[in-house]
């Protein structure tokens, strides 16, 4: 079976492997073909697996036909069996977290095993208007024809409705209050009124709502409780342990390299395992070993950040260095996901350097790296 | 002659539902439960009005009370709905477990649990391994317990615990409980019961199946005769005791708790789906109640939401932990939730009639008496010691802290206060009844009990100040039986105590406490008696204690002065004329801190054993060149303690002082600036603004101290409310009015 390409997307499958990053219904069609082959539960109307399925492919396990499904979510089982529930008893998702803990990630991957298409994409920004959400015009056929379904340009919440597929809407709270309360009576009635036309688009079943927000940022207009009582919350929580967590960014650099075809750097591990540390030591103002207490640098350091600091070290390496991954390479990318701002995070980094960097063992030459940095 | 062996979960609502099931159908004319024998005879108050759940049997030696045992029982234990239905249904019931009076005269140690879990290992853990699933307390909960339509699955229990408990041996404690089981089942088969129906741990099924053979053959009857011979036995008393959800969890240490006793109160009463729904809207009134809001909607959308998990987690019906989740995802957390919903608050309570600890039931007698509402709202109750009925309250309360029970704690009064008036807040924790039993071991009364334990801790204490604080609690709870050895045991330790400042410590409650035998009558004469002794030996070791104090301690000890000088006032003692004034002279003139110099003279001075002259010398001697200025300072300090009115009303002392401060120089200026900051910042404002007014010559002509003459015109109005007040007859004004004392 030929994996589902997104209908609504100008790019099909991409046999030539061009295209930076692919959907992951794309990317992941293999193991969503083994799970449809091999899932004999129930699935819930407009579905293309069962909850239970979901649920499996976004954990990842072994299959009973042998295909290794991968894991796209690290962290505890139960939260990904309430959202998943939720989105079966067709209550609109809502995911929390601070910035960088796979919301983004989770919410696509959702709509790509219960749909088979996340590109149904609403994208909150603060001059996000209604027109984005739910329909526009085509002007030029408004003014020569009149009002008609023709002159209708359908947005992501329309199609979703007209098809029954999962529509996902990003940074729900960075949208003005007025553009998000248009949500309301889709979610509570799945029905969007189209009054210039006298008619109305009914959902049909399998439509459902997954949006996600983060709640560090400036800027960011508060749910009123009329839209929040229609959501399901799901806090996403930062990874618990440095193993966990250390596992999550091995996971996704070996990933992200090979989409970005990095050439190959053997034995990261310890170059990771200090990027994490020191992340995790940062952001919650103690050492490991709890006999220090540090300053909070204002920075979020989040995984995501810490991926993407190792990704660059690695290119780093693979271009300009000796193909190894060395402290040099991963320090200016610290230093820059840490110091965010100028004049408290320097002292915060400052302090850390010299209170704690120093005097480890096996972190001399990381101690040397950043001090040539400052100079 | 069938015998049914139902295999329970003790305390699980599912393993209730299908007992009573059974027992409709088989209709039994004998229901064996386990639970001690000795506890028989009170099963009969199961099922009356009066004893409502969580309760629990306790079983104590007569001898010894601290030594016992308990068993909790919860509407939703299978064995309270079994007995229960007996008793309805007048059918005999045995309790058939080895007797209290043998487990108790075996354990020499606190309260221990009489009931628990299948002995390691543990069976239910391999079961629910072998079914895949790896939490043993779910697996069970979903095969047995929530089971909504209560068909029975006693024999495939049955079943699994014989396999399971294959070629387990076990220990000669559990042996002997089998045996006596099997004994007393044996018994009742001979006793002509047609059909009997026992109830037990579903791990000793195996063991009670009197009719098995071949190789799941149970020891016959000799072997169980051998096995129960010769055991010692010691006198035992069964009461009830009311008990909470709090203590049936497991969290609290108890071996066959449950963790959420209050979840399975409501899974029992409503089983099936409508359990989830139900929980929900009692949740959402909950959160309603303290505040929060919780709407409709979201009801709906977390029972969908649980029973969605739960058909999601492949489990037949939602749970605990699907229903918590849901709750959690739709609201947004609920600790309030999971203390009194999954928990819960429940109380149990015991009829009057019922057998109870003694000393449970004089304390509820008395609180009945005293009428001291029960409530675990805290309330406000005002007591008067004038009338009969607020002495009896006072008495009740004080007695209870002087056991350790701390129903009631004195706070302050607003409005009125006055030696005979005590105001107290109540707030009654279903811990203070489980204490109680703990405590009654002290004795069967709350007069002997409390005494037993003030006496108990007079012994222990070696301190003048716990001393002092079990005579007071004493004198309070009036018993006399603690009050007299208290204090000989005072005065002893005080005889032996050679720190003075531990005696200073101690001096204004043992004058408190002398004041509240006055007041309320009691005699305190041998309370006196120390006093003195205590008052001697102060002034005795006065001088020595003072001698050489850093600046801390010197301000420790001038406040300690104060407070003895204020205790000895209280009492009126006679050592007021000579002894104290002749001592605090000494202290004055004697080289010392300059804190306890000039705490000392102020004390002259205030008492009137110092004339104003004498005072004035002493401080311009502090104040003049020849002492170092810190030393002024803090002869300063110590003088004007916290109240400058006596520099507003004595001009002499101000210019004094006045003049002292102009003299210093720079250097020494500075170094005491602080000192002088610290003591005149501590006074009232209104003072302050007085002081800057006489300083500044701004106040009207003042006389220099006090007045000799009365002007007639202004107290004549003054002397005729007085007069009114006291009830005397107007007179006109006098010209022979008496001179007024110097206001101390």
């Amino acid at each position: 079976m030929s994996p589902t390409a997104s209908p609504a997307s100008s790019t099909g499958p991409d046999p030539l492997g061009e295209v930076l990053r692919p959907h992951a219904e794309d990317q992941y069609a293999h193991e969503l073909v083994a799970l449809a082959g091999l899932d004999d539960r129930e699935r819930p109307p407009g579905w293309k697996l069962s909850p239970w399925a979901v649920v499996r492919y976004l954990l990842g396990g072994e299959l009973s036909d042998g295909t290794v499904v991968t894991p796209k979510y690290v962290g505890r089982q139960r939260l990904v069996e309430i959202a998943v529930a939720t989105l079966a008893t067709d209550r609109a998702l809502l995911l929390l977290g601070v910035p960088g803990t796979a919301k983004t990630w989770v919410s696509e991957h959702l709509a790509a095993a219960i749909s088979g298409d996340s590109t149904l994409l609403v994208q909150g920004t603060a001059g996000t208007t209604e027109e984005t959400l739910r329909y526009g015009w085509n002007y030029a056929r408004l003014l020569a024809e009149g009002p008609s379904t023709a002159a209708l340009v359908p947005g992501p919440v329309y199609r979703g409705m007209e098809r029954g597929a999962i529509v996902r809407v990003e940074e729900l709270t960075r949208m003005p209050a007025e553009v998000q309360d248009a949500l309301v009576t889709v979610l509570s009635e799945k029905v969007l009124p189209v009054p210039e036309l006298d008619t109305e688009i009914a959902a049909i079943r399998g439509f459902n709502v997954i949006a996600t927000a983060n709640d560090r940022d400036r800027g960011v207009n508060d749910l009123s409780s009329a839209l929040r009582r229609r959501f399901n919350t799901v806090v996403l929580p930062l990874p618990a342990t440095v193993d966990e967590e250390i596992d999550i960014v091995r996971r996704r650099v070996d990933e992200l390299g090979v989409a970005l075809a990095l050439p190959e750097v053997p034995a990261a591990a310890d170059e990771i395992r200090r990027v994490v540390t020191v992340f995790r030591e940062l952001r919650s103002g103690l050492t490991e070993d709890e006999r220090t207490s540090l300053k909070v640098p204002t920075g979020t350091l989040s995984t995501a950040e810490a991926i993407s600091v190792v990704t660059n070290g690695i290119a780093l390496a693979a271009h300009f260095g000796d193909g190894r991954l060395r402290p040099t390479d991963v320090a200016a990318g610290i230093v820059g996901a840490v110091v965010s701002d100028p004049v408290h995070d320097s002292v915060a980094w400052r302090e850390y350097l010299e209170a704690v960097v120093r005097d480890r063992d096996g972190w001399g030459d990381f101690y040397e790296a950043c001090r040539a940095l400052d100079s | 002659m069938t015998v049914h062996l139902l295999g329970i979960r003790h305390h699980g609502p599912g393993s209730a539902r299908s007992v009573l099931a059974m027992l409709d159908s088989v209709q039994p004319d004998a229901v064996l439960v386990e639970l001690p024998a000795d506890v028989e005879p009170v099963l009969r108050w199961i099922g009356d009005t009066g004893l409502v759940p969580p309760v629990a049997l306790l079983g104590y030696v007569v001898a010894e009370p601290a030594r016992a045992a308990f068993a909790p029982l919860a509407s939703f234990s299978p064995e309270w709905q079994a007995i229960a239905w007996a008793n309805a249904r007048d059918v005999t019931v045995h309790a058939i477990d080895l007797p209290l009076a043998v487990t108790l005269a075996r354990s020499r140690e606190a309260p221990e649990e009489l009931v628990s879990e299948p002995a390691p290992p543990d069976p239910i853990r391999d079961l629910a391994a072998a079914a895949g699933d790896p939490d043993p307390e779910r697996w069970w909960e979903d095969v047995i317990e929530h089971r909504g339509d209560g068909a029975p699955a006693f024999e495939a229990v049955a079943e699994a615990m014989t396999t399971a408990r294959h070629g387990f041996v076990p220990a000669a404690a559990e042996v002997q409980r089998e045996a006596h089981m099997r004994r007393a089942i044996r018994a009742a088969r001979r006793a002509g019961h047609e059909r009997i129906v026992v109830i037990c741990g579903a791990w000793h099924v195996p063991a009670l199946d009197i009719d098995a053979s071949g190789a799941l053959a149970v020891p016959a009857i000799s072997v169980d005769a051998a096995t129960l011979r010769a055991m010692p036995k010691t006198k035992v008393a069964v009461a009830w005791v009311p008990w909470t959800h709090e203590r049936l969890t497991a969290r609290s240490g108890y071996g066959a708790g449950v963790d959420s006793p209050g979840w399975y109160h409501h899974v029992f009463d409503h089983p099936g789906e409508e359990g989830v729904v139900r929980f929900f809207v009692d949740a959402a009134r909950l959160v309603r109640s303290r505040g929060g809001a919780a709407s409709p909607d979201e009801l709906i959308a977390g029972t969908r939401l649980a029973t969605t998990l739960a058909a999601l987690r492949g489990r037949p019906r939602a749970g605990l932990a699907e229903v918590l989740d849901a709750a959690g995802a739709v609201t947004g957390g609920l600790d309030v939730v999971r203390r009194d919903l999954v928990i819960g608050q429940a109380i149990g309570e015991v009829p009057d009639a019922a057998p109870q600890v003694p000393l449970a039931r004089d304390v509820a007698k008395l609180q009945r008496s005293a009428r001291i509402p029960m409530s675990d709202q805290v309330r406000t109750v005002e007591v008067d010691l004038r009338t009969p009925i607020g002495r009896r309250k006072s008495h009740l309360l004080h007695r209870l802290v002087a056991l350790g029970i701390g129903w009631g704690v004195e706070v302050e009064g607003r409005g009125s206060s006055g030696t005979f008036r005590e105001t107290w807040e109540v707030c009654w924790d279903p811990d203070l009844s489980v204490r109680l039993i703990e405590r009654a071991g002290y004795g069967t009364t709350l007069e002997s009990a409390a005494t037993a334990r003030l006496l108990e801790r007079a012994g222990a204490s070696t301190g003048i100040a716990e001393l002092v604080g079990v005579v007071e609690q004493a004198l309070l709870s009036e018993l006399p039986g603690a009050v007299e050895p208290s204090i000989d045991r005072l005065a002893r330790v005080a005889a032996t105590d050679p720190d003075v400042g531990q005696l200073l410590d101690a001096m204004p409650a043992l004058a408190a406490a002398l004041r509240y035998g006055d007041v309320r009558g009691t005699d305190a004469e041998s309370l006196r008696r120390v006093v003195d002794g205590i008052v001697v030996r102060i002034l005795a070791g006065l001088r020595a204690a003072t001698r050489s104090l850093d600046d801390d301690a010197a301000g420790v000890m001038a406040e300690r002065l104060s407070a003895l000088h204020g205790a000895l006032a209280v009492l009126d003692h006679p050592a007021r004329r000579s002894a104290l004034p002749s001592v605090l002279v000494e202290l004055v003139t004697r080289a010392g801190h300059g804190l306890v110099q000039g705490r000392a003279t102020r004390l002259l001075h205030d008492s009137g054993n110092w004339s104003v002259d004498s005072v004035q010398r002493r401080l311009s001697q502090a104040l003049s060149g020849g002492t170092p200025p810190a030393r002024g300072a803090a002869f300063v300090e110590g003088f004007l303690a916290g109240s400058g009115s006596v520099l507003v009303h004595d001009a002499e002392l101000l210019a004094v002082l006045d003049g002292w401060v102009s003299s210093l120089t720079g250097d020494a200026f500075d170094a005491v600036i602080v000192l002088l900051r610290r003591t005149f910042g501590a006074f009232e404002a209104a003072e302050r603004r007085q002081l800057m007014a006489v300083l500044m010559g701004l106040g009207v002509e003042r006389t220099i101290g006090f007045g000799v003459d009365v002007d007639p015109t202004r107290s004549a109005s003054a002397l005729a409310t007085v007069r009114h007040m006291l009830g005397l007859p107007a007179v006109a004004v006098a010209a022979s009015a008496v001179v007024p004392e110097p206001v101390s």
